[in-house]
């Protein structure tokens, strides 16, 4: 019998598409010969009925006809027969799983795709034993399922791995079931992809429990699904107990913390912090915690993961370092206060070595005698330096040093550096050369004085170590770029040198090169690591080649911004405007002869005119007579002042350009001076460039613009006198409202050389000036606004009498502080004085000049003092001065010494409040001089 | 008596020994202390007048640069405008008898004065 059914498919298919196709052609020929062949046709239709029914059916009497109408439906239900076997056969193939069925005997009789796909077969496997595309292990695999189905005769499932195609290891799980006695149905399915991801979440849940960190997944509600080993060791439980509530773990002062989490895992994913976990035991634990939003396929409902770290040894070992931190700084500060009290007790021993060295010195000597004195005057000026660079190193290392910006000529430097060392070189018969690169900067910007140190200090050394040969000294431009440029300092000897195994340590402190260097050269062994320290504070870098008794090489590497070429009197200037201050008259208000001197030498040096008065008077009759194109006025004169003088000029309406000469540098000085109508200041005692740039400038700068800022100074005044109409109340206050602050802007603008910030302060304030009426003014910041260039110390200008416009429109709708200003008079009296004067013998006019001298003097120290932040000797002198206040029984003053001593040395004043009141002490101190003169005078004392 | 007066503060210089001049006193002026110092060694004087705070040697510094040269014998008396809670911090060598505070007081002075001779 013929196997029909599923198991042999496609053979069947073909066969019946075979016949399908015989009889079509069969029936068109019949029709076609329709008489001829009725024979053939009955013939046909007698064998189809027999292949295809087994009953005794005969087609014989059947007409032609029937037998047509027979064959045709049978040839139909082939088709449709044919059609779904296709459809069966497809179905088959698009599944995953692959299917085969093979008989009893082992020959495959149909597979589908997948079948082929997942066994790696390139051909079709029909008629093929099935043991053809196994290894000889797997076959005996197979087989072994085989004899087990046969004897259990039921479905048999089992996970299998097989080696396929290339070698690849191929996972399937294998079902084999009987269909009947001979044929086995056998479906794979390939989970070799299932199977490596098994294999990577098994290692990665091991890896999870084996964390020394705190692992767990919550709910939604942070209530505990999973937890990892670490974390039930540090809950403290053991079982898998998991009805625990993460936030009942948490100790925490936040109560919003749960909103917290919420909101920030809503908001970045992820929320990171510092908790304390609460173990089981009560043990209170501090943990770093991290908590992330996972997913849940499963349900909608959100999971967290959180890991947790136990922090307490860090939380200790970080105490401990703090700890450690604390006891190291309390040993520096130790050791400070161990240097500062040793330098006094070195001090006193130093103070009678050389005291009394001076006194012996003096004494009638022999050679021999001066012989010893000149040593010990030389150990001790030797034990001065070594308790100055103690002193040095610890204000380093206290980080008390400060670096300065200011511009110096590079040059300049050089040479005094040269000069200092001549002689000494000249001495040890040493040859000493400078070697300066042209391409250096002429001006840069830095601290000369530390760069000084530091050439001087590796000079020094040089020349120490130095016995035969000499020393050169080069600087080399290595960088210029971005308005900055690197300097290269090199110091190189011909000395002992220094052994390659010292070079490393050579620049820490209390180190020489060898134990017996101290005894043989002197030094301390600190100069090098001092070199070093203000290198480094500077941002520069030090390093040193040395061969031993060859020599040494130092090389200094600094950056300096590069700053505005300092003029350089009459060589680079403009002819132009060189020419114009040549033809220019100049007068100078100046009482003091040695500083008419100097004037005189000056201008003679540079070529130019310059007429000199004793005083305030003589001036404004010279400048009435001459046509004086600058004017130069100290401010400090007899008979009339700078002051007063520049208020007469400027009411007779002379607007020549008056310069203050001033010693007194004070900001509010320089304020004033402007304030009243003089145009520019110079400081006493004058820097040639200074001087020489500001007449340059002024003997160029058109008479308007000198006008434009009289006017200024002019309409303010008037203001002040009432004499103008006042601008709007509520514009006033406004402008008292902003002001402050855009000036501060606008200096900190200047100061930051931020053309921006310039120009955005600059807008508002003319905006502001503009609205009170300051219109000339308000038209100098329309052009800083318009980008017009100015000159810088243009800024300077605007600045000032921005500050000073401020000031007195404050104070003029602040009357009641006007007011208060007037009440500090100064009372003095000078019964003590009167008290040990006799007749006519001078020694109160003395003792009154002394007064107003020293205190001007102290005065001069005190500014000083105060421009380098060197506030303790501002309480010093002020304490000085204290004595002189309490003898002449001025109480004002002298509780304000007290106050500012207090203040400087004991820091009971802010710095703001310290400079506030150092104003209101100077005025006063000024004021003294006047009161103390009229006393004086009413007194009889001059 | 000859004394030697130190004060870095000229005026109240000149106004003791304006007054110990008149009170017949042989007085030798100096407004720092080092220069006091040699002057001392040199003259031997009686009696050293000499303010506290001082820039660079501060007067009780040349009372222990004297001390540790063997002078101790030397005679001195302070005068200071220094806060007494100040003076403590100063050292533990002043007296009742010679501290004498600014603004100078000469009958105070002369008490003083006698005190320390005597």
């Amino acid at each position: 019998m013929r196997k029909t059914g599923i198991l042999n498919i496609e053979e069947v298919v073909r066969e019946k598409d075979l016949e399908i196709q015989k009889l079509k052609k069969m029936l068109e020929s019949t029709q076609a010969k329709h008489n001829n062949t009725s024979s053939k046709i009955k013939t046909l239709t007698q064998q189809i009925v027999q292949l295809y029914n087994n009953n005794n059916f005969s087609a014989e009497g059947l007409s032609d006809e029937k037998s047509f109408t027979l064959i045709k439906t049978v040839v139909h239900s082939l088709e449709k027969k044919k059609s779904s076997l296709f459809q069966q056969i497809n179905a088959l193939n698009s599944l995953e799983e692959g299917i085969a069925i093979f008989d009893n005997k082992g020959k495959v009789n149909f597979h589908n795709q997948a079948f082929k796909n997942i066994i790696g077969a390139e051909n079709s496997l029909t008629g093929i034993h099935w043991s053809n595309f196994f290894s000889k292990e797997d076959k005996f695999f197979i087989c072994k399922k085989i004899i087990q189905l046969n004897k259990k005769e039921e479905l048999l499932e089992e996970e299998f791995s097989f080696l396929g195609n290339n070698f690849k290891k191929i996972t399937v799980v294998f079902k084999l079931s009987l269909i009947d006695d001979s044929n086995y149905l056998c479906t794979i399915k390939d989970i070799t992809k299932d199977k490596d991801k098994n294999i990577l979440i098994k290692q990665q849940s091991k890896l999870i429990e084996a964390s020394s960190d705190f692992i767990g997944i919550t709910d939604h509600n942070f209530k505990f699904n999973f937890l990892n080993e670490a974390a039930k060791k540090l809950i403290g439980i053991s079982s898998t107990n998991l009805s625990i509530r993460f936030l009942d773990l948490i100790v925490s002062e936040n109560e919003n913390l749960l909103a917290d989490f919420k909101y920030q895992l809503e908001v970045k994913g992820s929320w990171k912090g510092e908790l304390k976990l609460q173990t089981k035991s009560g043990i209170l634990i501090p943990i770093n915690t991290q908590i992330s939003i996972g997913s849940n396929t499963q349900k909608r409902e959100k999971v967290y993961h959180i890991i947790i770290q136990d922090i307490s040894e860090r939380k200790k070992a970080f105490e401990k370092i703090i700890d450690a931190k604390n006891i190291a700084e309390k040993n520096m500060e130790i050791r400070q206060q161990f240097l500062a009290n040793m330098s006094h007790e070195i001090r006193t021993p130093m103070n009678a070595i050389i005291g009394l060295s001076n006194l012996l010195a003096d004494t009638k000597l022999n050679n021999l005698q001066k012989d010893y004195i000149d040593s010990i005057k030389l150990s001790s000026e030797n034990l001065l330096v070594i308790i100055n660079d103690i002193l040095d190193l610890s204000k380093i290392e206290s980080g008390k040093l400060t670096i300065e910006s200011i511009p110096f000529s590079i040059n300049k430097l050089m040479d005094s550096i040269e000069k200092t060392f001549q002689h000494k070189t000249k001495e040890k018969q040493l040859f000493f050369e400078i070697n300066k690169d042209p391409l250096t900067p002429k001006t840069i910007i830095g601290d000369p004085t530390r760069l000084s140190q530091i050439l001087i200090n590796l000079v020094n050394n040089a020349i120490k170590f130095t016995q035969t040969g000499g020393i050169k000294i080069g600087v080399k431009t290595i960088q210029n770029k971005d308005n900055k440029v690197s300097l290269s300092f090199s110091i190189k000897d011909t000395g002992i040198g220094i052994s390659a195994n010292k070079l490393q340590t050579i620049f820490e402190a209390f180190t020489q090169e060898k134990q017996d260097t101290t005894r043989k050269f002197g030094g301390t062994g600190l100069g090098l690591a001092i070199v070093k320290q203000i290198t480094e504070i500077q941002g520069g870098e030090i390093s040193v080649n040395s061969i031993l008794n060859k020599g040494s090489e130092f090389i200094v590497n600094l950056q300096f911004e590069i700053g505005e070429e300092l003029s350089e009197p009459k060589n680079n200037r403009n002819k132009n405007s060189q020419s114009k201050l040549e033809k220019a008259r100049i007068l100078m208000a100046e009482d003091y002869p040695m500083n008419q001197l100097l004037a005189k030498s000056l201008f003679t040096k540079w070529g130019l005119n310059l007429d000199i008065v004793d005083n305030g008077i003589e001036a404004i009759e010279a400048v009435k007579n001459g046509n004086y194109d600058i004017i130069l006025m100290d401010i400090q004169m007899p008979e009339m002042d700078g002051i007063e003088a520049t208020l007469k000029i400027r009411e007779a309406g002379i607007e020549t350009p008056i310069i203050a000469v001033t010693a007194h540098a004070f900001k509010e000085e320089r304020e004033k001076c402007l304030k009243i109508g003089m145009n520019d200041f110079i400081a006493k005692p004058f820097q040639e460039e200074d001087v020489f740039e500001k007449l340059i400038y002024f003997s160029n700068i058109k008479e308007n613009d000198a006008k434009d800022i009289k006017k200024i100074e002019l309409e303010e005044i008037d203001i002040l006198n009432g004499k103008t109409s006042m601008p709007d109340h509520e514009d006033m206050e406004q402008f008292l409202l902003y002001a402050p602050e855009l000036i501060h802007d606008f200096e900190k603008g200047i100061d930051a050389e931020d053309k921006y910030e310039l120009k955005k302060s600059g807008i508002l304030l003319q905006t502001l000036f503009h609205q009170i009426n300051k219109k000339e003014f308000a038209n100098q910041f329309y052009k800083l606004a318009r980008g017009k260039k100015l000159q810088n110390h243009k800024y300077q200008e605007l600045l000032m009498t921005s500050k000073a416009l401020y000031i007195d429109i404050k104070n003029y709708f602040a009357l009641p502080v006007k007011n208060n200003k007037t009440i500090m008079k100064v009372e003095m009296d000078l019964s003590q004085i009167k008290a040990l004067a006799e007749d006519n013998d001078g020694f109160g006019k003395e003792m009154i000049e002394l007064y107003i001298n020293q205190s001007k003097e102290q005065l001069i120290e005190i500014n000083k003092n105060v421009e380098d932040k060197e506030f303790l000797k501002v309480g010093g002198l002020i304490h000085s001065m204290k004595a002189s206040f309490s003898m002449l029984n001025c109480s004002i003053l002298s509780n304000l010494s007290i106050e500012l001593e207090d203040g400087c040395k004991r820091n009971t004043l802010s710095e703001e409040e310290i400079l506030d009141k150092l104003k209101t002490f100077k005025t006063l101190t000024e004021q003294s001089f006047e009161t103390i003169i009229a006393l004086g005078k009413s007194e009889n004392l001059i | 008596m000859k004394i030697i007066i130190v004060d870095d503060n000229i005026l109240v210089l000149k106004q003791l020994s304006r007054y110990l001049e008149k009170q017949g006193h042989n007085v030798i002026e100096n407004s720092n202390a080092m220069d006091a110092l040699s002057d001392i060694l040199k003259h031997q004087p009686d009696l050293v007048i000499s303010d506290l705070l001082m820039p660079y040697i501060t007067g009780n510094e040349l009372y222990d640069t004297l001390n540790y040269m063997g002078k101790s014998k030397t005679k001195m008396l302070f005068i200071t405008s220094l806060q007494d809670k100040y003076l403590r911090d100063m050292g533990e060598i002043f007296t009742e008898d010679n501290v004498l505070k600014k603004p100078l007081n000469f009958d105070q002075l002369n008490k003083k004065m006698n005190a320390i001779i005597n």
